[in-house]
């Protein structure tokens, strides 16, 4: 890897352009590190600080699965020192942009093969691993450790020696939100940690935390434009059977779909969103990782301790 | 054969293909294509808008002046109007776009409905941008457009070959030729499928109905299909493969391209002239009425009698829903595995099949959740709740001739 070509137009960022990408600073010797999800760019600039460039793809508020990404990332992405990924299918839009850095010689760390993947229990992708383990701070921790060594290995001990101190800090805070999630479950009797959602994202949260998660379809819009019981009386099922008082659930209408339960099958429940996939831009509920666990662990206990 | 042109182009190839199409292709928009745009939001196609939820439209044809509008199922407004010819027909729509055969100008016009989801397996994302027309494919009688996930074909009946598109750069605005299939002129179809494309053959004279089936791969080298069959017409692309309807019955092409002749059910004796698709199940109508549900995971037909000859029937891209429409008007709900009439009820004029052109009836386009039905008659197309006994959840007047119908968006 020592042989790396690098141009000078190579991007450096600095914590402060995360998200906005509008600064390009000459930085020929600065380590150049990408990473494609901005939940992972988050750990990395955490554990980085300043001592490298980190270029983060995934823009705030938006879909790991299928971002694109300019001409000029792609060209950072090939000179990068290393690449780290979320692995496990998650950046399938990506995958051409990330053979092509392979072929350029740069490694591409997929963080996900080494977290012990859960596999999908059911649905379509049974089987298949679940690629979304940061909603389980341990595995997270453990991310930590696989970056850490793969940065000490591809820029070199300098920064390995540089970061020891933010990691060993920033590994101290993901033990901190492991405990501090731990204890708000705790508030959550035994018989209510059941999550009814539409996410695909909290499997690692409920193997974690001792919930279960309860896969529900919500009607869709032309549905609520003029909904009747027959509708409505799958998703009031499933609400009754787990005897919860909040779901969780996207919809773009979640006051509708409440009022729709109430009115035709006299089910009064709450809608409550999550943050599933993506970090929101940096002063919103969910700019870093730590703060996205913290908002959906408060939002759970909220919905789910009895009033 | 008189009925080849009172079937130019049936409801089969309409919403049938839906199905066909739930999990599109990836369309990076990265590259040289979108040189520093690192400022600009990064959408899955620059100007979508991602959602929570299927971002469902409507396309409706006007039987009469050929415009189709586009109606977007959230905020009921009319959101395009691509006017026609009264030559124009909708040969053929899938998730996202839909194929305006215009015969007498020997064109079809690809047009954008801007709604589309993208299919992750364990779960979907949801998108809506403006609809937009795409451009035109030039070609003599244009008939049957047979849309998958990467590719469309074009049949053009008049020049015997089906033009085969690039469906991934659609959403870019991009019209880009893959190659040409060229079985000879007849009324036929071609189907892209396997990484192979499927065609039927002409018969002894042009304007006989295909007998016969081949299947042309990636560089044009035909082979033939062991299954043959008098007049087939009417497709429809399943899971568990291919579903012609010919006289005896439909031929069955699986992804080996063995295919077998199954006859069609009991309890009719007549013919199927189009096939509707679901995920596993196929549904076809028959001459003298009566709806046969096929699930072609096992071969095994059901079939439900109707009081007059069915003009119009979907299946929901899920096989949640089957429901048909016959002459008199009258609307039938079926269960999609028993096929059994769950709901039946009379909810617009009678039409006469005989006396009207191709594409001037009324249609059915089934969605998981709610089923349209245009009645030409009214200018209204009707939007029904299956699931509870075809209750009338709302009705879009628009006005004109409505006939043809097609949902986007899942």
């Amino acid at each position: 890897m020592g042989t790396r070509r690098r141009h000078l137009t190579a991007v450096a960022l600095t914590l402060a352009t995360l998200g906005s990408l509008t600064a390009c600073a000459e930085g020929g010797d600065e380590p150049s590190i990408v990473v494609t999800t901005n939940i992972l760019g988050d750990v990395v600039h955490s554990l980085v600080g300043d001592h490298a460039a980190v270029t983060v793809l995934m823009k705030p508020n938006s879909d790991p699965h299928s971002f694109g990404i300019s001409a000029k990332e792609a060209g950072t992405m090939e000179d990068a020192d290393l690449i780290i990924g979320n692995g496990l299918g998650l950046e399938e839009g990506l995958s051409a942009n990330l053979d092509n850095a392979r072929s350029e010689g740069v490694r591409v760390l997929e963080v996900g093969e080494h977290i012990d993947p859960l596999e999908y229990t059911s649905g379509g992708s049974a089987g298949a691993p679940d690629p979304h383990f940061w909603t389980d701070p341990a595995r997270m921790v453990a991310a930590v450790d696989v970056i850490t060594t793969a940065l000490g290995e591809e820029v070199g001990d300098d920064l390995a020696k540089a970061i020891e101190q933010s990691a060993a800090s920033y590994r101290g805070q993901l033990h901190d939100l492991d405990a501090e999630i731990e204890e708000i479950a705790e508030t959550i009797p035994a018989q209510n940690r059941k999550l009814v959602t539409n996410h695909h994202v909290f499997g690692y949260f409920a193997n974690r935390f001792d919930f279960e998660v309860i896969g529900a379809v919500l009607p869709s819009g032309t549905t609520l434009a003029s909904p009747s019981a027959a509708d409505l009386e799958e998703l009031a099922r499933t609400v009754e059977d787990a005897g919860v008082p909040t779901i969780f659930a996207d919809s773009s209408q979640p006051q509708k779909l409440a009022e729709a339960l109430s009115e035709e099958v006299d089910l009064d429940v709450e809608v409550t969103p999550l943050f599933s996939e993506s970090l929101t831009e940096a002063d919103g509920e969910a700019g870093t990782y730590i703060d996205m666990q913290r908002a959906n662990a408060q939002a759970i206990a909220d919905g789910l301790v009895p009033r | 054969m008189t009925r080849t042109t009172g079937f130019a182009a049936p409801s089969a190839a309409l919403i049938a293909l839906l199905a066909l199409t739930g999990c599109q292709a990836q369309q990076s928009a990265n590259g040289a294509s979108s040189p520093s745009q690192s400022t600009a939001p990064h959408g899955y196609v620059e100007g979508a808008e991602e959602a929570d939820e299927p971002q469902l439209r409507l396309a409706v044809s006007d039987a009469k002046t050929g415009a189709v509008s586009v109606l977007d199922l959230l905020t009921e407004d009319v959101v395009e109007k691509v006017e026609g010819s009264p030559s124009t027909t909708l040969s053929g729509a899938d998730s996202r776009y839909l194929y305006l055969g215009d015969g007498e100008a020997g064109t079809v016009t690809a047009v954008d409905t801007g709604a589309w989801t993208v299919d992750h397996g364990d779960h979907r994302h949801y998108y809506k941008a403006e609809p937009k027309t795409i451009g035109q494919i030039d070609g003599a009688d244009p008939a049957h457009v047979v849309s998958t996930p990467t590719e469309v074909a074009f049949f053009f009946d008049g020049e015997g070959r089906a033009k085969i598109y690039d469906r991934s750069v659609l959403g870019d605005g991009e019209l880009n030729q893959l190659g040409t299939v060229k079985p000879g002129a007849h009324h036929g179809v071609t189907i892209p499928f396997e990484d192979h494309f499927v065609s039927t053959l002409p018969g002894d004279k042009a304007e006989d109905l295909p007998s016969e089936l081949t299947v042309y791969d990636e560089k044009g080298k035909a082979s033939p299909i062991d299954a043959r069959c008098e007049e087939i017409h009417g497709t429809g692309v399943t899971r568990d493969g291919l579903v012609f309807a010919c006289a005896e019955g439909v031929i069955r092409v699986n992804e080996d391209f063995g295919a077998e002749v199954l006859p069609y059910p009991e309890g009719t004796d007549e013919r199927a002239w189009s096939v509707e698709v679901g995920r596993d199940l196929a549904a076809t109508a028959f001459d003298d009425g009566g709806i046969g549900i096929l699930d072609a995971t096992t071969d095994e037909w059901t079939f439900a009698d109707t009081e007059a000859t069915v003009v119009s029937a979907g299946i929901a891209p899920d096989d949640s829903a089957v429901v048909a429409l016959d002459e008199d008007g009258t609307v039938y709900s079926l269960n999609p595995e028993t096929g059994k009439v769950l709901t039946k009820k009379k909810l617009i004029a009678p039409f006469d099949a005989e006396s009207q052109g191709h594409g001037a009836g009324p249609s059915v386009a089934v969605d998981s959740e709610r089923t349209y039905v245009s009645d030409p008659a009214s200018g209204a197309v009707l939007e029904l709740d299956p699931a509870d006994g075809l209750r009338e959840a709302r009705s879009f007047d628009l006005g004109g001739a409505p006939a043809s119908l097609a949902v986007t968006g899942r």
